[in-house]
Order: C-alpha cells, then sequence, then structure tokens
C-alpha cells in the first residue's frame, strides 16, 4: 500500500512537470494562420472581379475575396495543409479555410495551454495528497510497530 | 485595319487594354445610379450570406457564423440613404461545436426558444463622401432588448456583368463590423474557473443582396 502510495505520488509528481516540456514542443507546432468561413466559387470570382476594379494593398481587403474572417489571426495546432489559402494578390497571407458552418473547429494552442496548465496544476495537487497520505501511513505504521516492540519488551 | 495594323505592337495592346479596361469597369457615377430606389433582398443564399461572430473565452477564441438571415434593405431616389432591416435566426448560430451551440440556444444564454431572432433595423444608413463608406446608426435586438449603435458599412453595387454569376436580378455586397455587449441585452455570462467568455462579442457581416425577390414566383434564383 506504502508503496503504491510513494509510485503514484512520484507518477503525479512527474506528470505535473513533464506537460511543460510537452507543451513547449507542442508551441513549435503551432502555425499562425488567419481563419476563414470560405466564400463559395461563384462569390470568390465575383470578389476577384471587383477587386481587379478598385484593387488595393489592404490584407482585411484581399482576404474578404476568398470568405469572411473569423477574428484575428490565431495559433492553430496540426492543420491540414490543403485548407490553407495563399492569395495570389498577397501570398504573405495565410488564411485557413475553416467551415464553422459544418461544425468545423480547429485545435487552437490556447486550448492545449489551458489544457496543460490545469492537468499540471491537477496533477500537482494529486501529487501532494498522495505524498501526505503516504507519510502519515508510514508514522503511523512506524509509531505501531514501536508500541509493538513496547509491548513485547 | 491597315492603319491599325501599322500600329506598333506595344501600343497597339495598350490601346485594346485601355478599350477593354473602359468597358469593364465601373465609374463611381454608375455605381451611385446603380443604388437608386432599388429594394434588395438579403438572405436569399446561404453562400451568400455570412455573419460571423467572435468571442474570447479561456479555452480558446470562439469562432461562430450564421448563413441564415432573411430581411430587406432599401435604397431611397438618390441612392445615399437606405432603411429596412435584417435577422438572423439564433437556432443557426454555429461555433464549430454541437454542444456549445445548445448552450448558446439555452435559456442562459440567448433563448432561442423565447427569441428566435436578431434583429438589426437600420435607423438611417447615409453614403459617405467616397462613395464607398455609409454611416449608419441601427438597432439591434437580442433576447428581447434593444441597443442603438453607429457604425459604417462598405457598399458595392455589383456591377451587372459581374453580379450575374451570382444569380438573378442586380445585386449589392454589404460588409460591416461592429461590437455587441452581451449583458447590455440581459445575457448573463457564468464565470467559471477555466471558463470565462468575453462580455463583448464581435460581429462581422458580409451580405450579398439582390433586387430579385425570392418570393415572386417568377424569381428564379441562381
Amino acid at each position: 500500500m506504502l508503496k503504491l502510495l510513494k509510485i503514484g505520488a512520484i507518477g503525479a509528481l512527474t506528470v505535473a512537470v513533464l506537460v511543460w516540456p510537452a507543451l513547449w514542443a507542442i508551441t513549435g507546432q503551432a502555425e499562425t494562420f488567419q481563419a476563414i468561413e470560405p466564400s463559395d466559387a461563384e462569390t470568390v470570382l465575383t470578389n476577384q472581379q471587383l477587386f481587379e476594379l478598385d484593387p488595393t494593398d489592404d490584407a482585411e481587403e484581399i482576404l474578404a475575396i476568398y470568405g469572411s474572417a473569423l477574428g484575428e489571426p490565431t495559433r492553430y495546432l496540426f492543420v491540414d495543409e490543403a485548407r490553407v489559402v495563399r492569395p495570389q494578390e498577397k501570398p504573405e497571407l495565410r488564411l485557413l479555410q475553416v467551415y464553422k458552418s459544418r461544425d468545423e473547429n480547429p485545435l487552437q494552442l490556447q486550448s492545449v495551454a489551458l489544457f496543460t496548465r490545469f492537468t499540471s496544476v491537477g496533477a500537482g495537487v494529486t501529487a501532494l495528497l498522495l505524498f501526505g497520505l503516504y507519510t502519515f501511513l508510514r508514522r503511523r505504521r512506524g509509531a505501531g510497530a514501536r508500541a509493538a516492540v513496547a509491548a513485547a519488551g | 485595319m491597315r492603319r491599325f495594323s501599322s500600329l506598333p505592337p506595344r501600343f497597339a495592346v495598350l490601346l485594346v487594354a485601355l478599350l477593354l479596361t473602359a468597358g469593364f469597369a465601373l465609374p463611381p457615377a454608375d455605381a451611385a445610379e446603380a443604388l437608386k430606389g432599388r429594394t434588395y433582398h438579403f438572405g436569399t443564399h446561404d453562400a451568400r450570406t455570412t455573419i460571423t461572430f467572435v468571442s474570447e473565452a479561456d479555452l480558446e477564441t470562439i469562432h461562430g457564423v450564421t448563413n441564415k438571415i432573411s430581411g430587406e434593405i432599401r435604397t431611397d431616389k438618390t441612392g445615399t440613404r437606405a432603411s429596412g432591416s435584417i435577422r438572423a435566426g439564433v437556432a443557426a448560430l454555429k461555433t464549430g461545436i454541437a454542444l456549445r451551440d445548445e448552450h448558446l440556444r439555452s435559456d442562459q444564454w440567448l433563448d432561442a426558444k423565447k427569441f428566435p431572432w436578431i434583429q438589426l433595423r437600420l435607423v438611417s444608413a447615409v453614403e459617405g463622401k467616397d462613395g464607398k463608406t455609409w454611416d449608419y446608426t441601427a438597432d439591434i435586438t437580442i433576447k428581447g432588448k434593444t441597443q442603438r449603435f453607429t457604425g459604417k458599412a462598405k457598399i458595392v453595387a455589383i456591377p451587372d456583368r459581374i453580379g450575374k454569376q451570382l444569380g438573378a436580378g442586380s445585386w449589392v455586397r454589404v460588409r460591416t463590423k461592429f461590437d455587441v455587449k452581451l449583458s447590455d441585452f440581459g445575457v448573463v455570462i457564468p464565470q467559471r474557473i477555466g471558463a470565462k467568455v468575453s462580455d463583448i462579442w464581435k460581429i462581422g457581416v458580409e451580405l450579398y443582396g439582390t433586387t430579385a425577390n425570392p418570393k415572386a414566383k417568377t424569381g428564379a434564383r441562381g
């Protein structure tokens, strides 16, 4: 029992610590995209033709050719490259097509970071509880053994 | 023909390009003309209708969308003023997670059963000096409560030559952005640990309206 508690406490403490380097490693995989709810082909063509009548270098106008912006540029994980649009009008823009209307919700780095924080805190508290219980039981067992020896003597 | 063929090739190309540009571009005067005394119908086609909303939360930045709206906007005889209203169904708001959409529809949030529509009514809309940006004042009604706000909208009368690929009628494109403070509309956001959600929704509107009335029997839609 004591051994199990000790292993559990060490395991929980390990998880509480190791999630942070794991997050650091995952952060390296995250890329920043401007998510858009894509427009259909006819709308994109219409917007392109309207853009040609009144061209501009404004990123907001250019991304609007391809769809409606979903907030500000956001860091996403595990993005499908096939979903990324680099507009010919401004190739440095990286638009991520997200069909919210079809229940799509790509993973944001922010979500993983929050999950990491919760996991670390949860595992840390678990480690403390297990270690406290381990110490308490160990002391009680020690006191019991000493009492038995004293009674026998 | 002989005279044209005797032109230097570069000059001939330039001439053709100029002629094409003149033929295809819509001069500003024509754009204003196109908006005169029209009634534009919105929400006639999901693909020509996008309203987005963004809310910052602990877990993630919530992005949502709806393609289900209906409404009309009328321009006056000068084509420089407009009135009308648009409404969006609460039940059709999509955030990418079905369970979250369900919460959004619940009585604690937008209460879709009791208040199925979010309504926006133009109080005034006046064309700006640049002929592209309009200043407007509107009343927005959410969960039975109405708030007035002002904003700017980019309105483009789409030349018929281009707009015909969108469907029947003459088309106009409307883009605008504004913020909505949910607590002003009686929405109480639960602030649980790790589930904090911003009180502000940032709304983005991209709508294409057509003069073809979808209710008319002969109004074939593209």
